[in-house]
């Protein structure tokens, strides 16, 4: 399984974490897969980026079972 | 964790502790909350992060900003949870030979946590209602047309 951690604005579609299947090969395929899963949080998905292990990751990035994957909406701080 | 604090961020004595015997510029800067977005009255507003990934990212971004400028004083804490109207959010300071670095370091540290840092900021209004983002006036985010489905 793949743990993801959803934050901000995404919480409103997504609970704050939960596990998929670790057939999603990638970030690509972890993006539509969330889309599909939720089709009004789209856009929000589209400006999202991906990190694992606490690092930003491309969307051909490699996912492996054990990964925890934190979904970033776009930053606000400050 | 050293960057990131749930209580309320004491200003006086992080600027004690900044002064250093080769820094001839201090900077502070101090985020705060405002009343009021787009005309509208806000209330509070309330922060997020993932946080073992911002304070890592925190630390590294003053370190990257020590390197290129030299820095002899690079501190930036920033507040999580509920934040009233006028209490800080986010305070950077940076400390070098000369004001112009002390400067340049700063605005370069807190662009980057306002833009790269996953720090999220929610907006509770004084009539009701609350909205992710506020984002920064200083960049349009853009939606990445590639991944849209």
């Amino acid at each position: 399984m793949i743990k993801l951690e959803f934050y901000a604005a995404l919480k409103d579609h997504f609970p704050a974490w939960m596990e998929v299947d670790d057939t999603l090969k990638d970030v690509r395929a972890l993006r539509k897969y969330l889309v599909d899963r939720d089709m009004s949080a789209s856009v929000l998905l589209a400006q999202c980026r991906f990190a694992v292990d606490d690092t930003f990751v491309d969307e051909g990035h490699a996912l492996r079972a054990g990964d925890t994957v934190l979904v970033i909406p776009p930053s606000s701080g400050g | 964790m050293e960057h990131l604090c749930t209580e309320h961020i004491d200003v006086g004595s992080l600027w004690q502790r900044s002064h250093h015997p080769e820094a001839g510029g201090l900077v502070l800067f101090s985020g705060e909350v405002r009343d009021n977005h787009q005309g509208k009255a806000v209330s509070h507003l309330y922060y997020e992060a993932a946080e073992s990934m911002a304070n890592n990212m925190i630390a590294a971004l003053l370190e990257e900003a020590t390197q290129r400028w030299g820095l002899h004083v690079a501190i930036a804490v920033h507040r999580l949870g509920k934040v009233a109207v006028m209490e800080t959010a986010v305070v950077v300071i940076t400390g070098a030979a000369h004001r112009k670095e002390a400067y340049a370091a700063n605005q370069y540290i807190i662009d980057r946590i306002k833009h790269d840092v996953p720090i999220w900021k929610c907006e509770y209004f004084a009539g009701g209602g609350r909205i992710w983002g506020g984002h920064c006036s200083c960049k349009e985010e853009r939606v990445d047309e590639s991944v849209i489905f």
